[in-house]
C-alpha cells in the first residue's frame, strides 16, 4: 500500500507538470485536469449518507483512476468504483482505469467505462445498500449516537 | 458497405429453407441465409479492426471498453510459450509439464460390442446428438461457407 502511494504521488506530479497522463499510461493531453484533493467532491445521499470521493484526474467529462498492484484494469472496470464516483460527478460520461504492475515493472492496462443513468443508478443502489448494512452493524453494536429516524 | 436486414424477409427465408428435403427451389433460401451470415461476419471483422486501430491510436495500452449493452476486450488466446521439439531434449524438466491422453480404439469397441453385447469396462457411450449442417459449395467445388 505504501508502494501504491508513492507511486499515486509520482504520477500526479508529473500529470500537474505536463497537464497530460503520465507517459507510462500513454501520456494523452488532458482537458482542464484537476488532480487528487482538489477534485474531492462531498455529497449527502438520502438524508444520512456523507459520500466522500477523490479522483486521480478529473476532466469535465472524464474521471480516472491509477491503480497500481497485480490487478488489471480490466478487472476495476467490472467493479463499482466507476458508478460510485459518478454519484459525485454525474456528468462524467467516461471513466477510465489505468494499471501498473510495480512488481513485473509494466502497464497491465487501460479500461475505459461508459457512464450511463444505469451506471448511475447502480452505483447509488450499491452505496445506500452498503450503507445500510454499515449502520445497522454500528447502531447494534452501540458504535453511534443517533439512531435512524 | 451497407447491411439492410429485413428481418420479415429473413423469416420467410428460414420458411423456406426449411423445405429444402422436399423442395430443390429452397435451395436459393439458404444460400440467401449464408450469405447475410458472412455479410455480417465480414462487417464484425472489419468493425473489430476499426476497433482495434482506434483503441491502439488513444491509448496503446487499450485492453477494454464497455458501454451498457457491449463489452470490448482485447487480449491473447491460447498458451503463452510452446515447446521447441528441435531442442526439447537439453530443456529441463521444471519448463515443462507431461500429458498423457487416452481415446478409445472405436473398431475394436464396436467388435467387442456385437460380440459380448456390451460395452469393455473402461468404456463409457458417449451421447452424440446430431446437429443439421449447412455448406456453401462455391464455383470450384470447395466447401466456401458453412453454418
Amino acid at each position: 500500500m505504501i508502494a501504491g502511494r508513492e507511486w499515486h504521488k509520482k504520477w500526479e506530479a508529473e500529470g500537474r507538470e505536463t497537464h497530460c497522463l503520465p507517459e507510462v499510461f500513454g501520456g494523452r493531453a488532458l482537458i482542464e485536469p484537476k488532480f487528487e484533493k482538489e477534485t474531492k467532491t462531498v455529497k449527502v445521499i438520502g438524508g444520512w449518507i456523507q459520500l466522500v470521493g477523490v479522483f486521480d484526474v478529473l476532466e469535465p467529462t472524464i474521471g480516472t483512476d491509477f491503480k497500481s498492484g497485480v490487478m488489471p484494469a480490466t478487472a476495476y472496470a467490472n467493479g463499482y468504483q466507476h458508478k460510485v464516483l459518478q454519484i459525485l460527478k454525474p456528468e462524467l460520461k467516461l471513466f477510465d482505469y489505468h494499471s501498473y504492475d510495480q512488481y513485473l515493472k509494466k502497464v497491465t492496462g487501460f479500461a475505459r467505462v461508459h457512464l450511463t443513468d444505469k451506471t448511475l443508478k447502480e452505483g447509488i443502489e450499491f452505496v445506500v445498500t452498503n450503507a445500510s448494512d454499515m449502520r445497522a452493524y454500528l447502531e447494534e453494536n452501540n458504535l453511534i449516537r443517533e439512531p435512524i429516524s | 458497405m451497407q447491411i439492410t436486414v429485413d428481418t420479415d424477409k429473413v423469416k420467410s427465408l428460414v420458411e423456406d429453407g426449411g423445405k429444402i428435403l422436399m423442395s430443390q427451389e429452397a435451395e436459393a433460401s439458404l444460400v440467401q441465409l449464408l450469405e447475410l451470415q458472412k455479410s455480417v461476419e465480414a462487417a464484425i471483422g472489419d468493425a473489430k479492426k476499426a476497433i482495434e486501430e482506434a483503441a491502439l491510436a488513444y491509448n496503446p495500452n487499450f485492453t477494454s471498453v464497455q458501454g451498457e449493452k457491449v463489452k470490448v476486450g482485447y487480449r491473447s488466446f491460447g498458451s503463452k510459450y510452446g515447446i521447441d521439439q528441435a531442442t526439447f531434449d537439453k530443456l529441463p524438466p521444471q519448463f515443462y509439464k507431461k500429458k498423457v491422453s487416452y481415446s478409445a480404439e472405436t473398431k475394436e469397441v464396436d467388435k467387442y460390442l456385437v460380440e459380448f453385447g456390451s460395452l469393455p469396462l473402461g468404456i463409457t457411450k458417449i451421447e452424440r446428438p446430431k446437429q443439421i449442417s449447412i455448406k456453401l459449395i462455391d464455383d470450384w467445388g470447395d466447401d466456401a461457407t458453412s453454418s
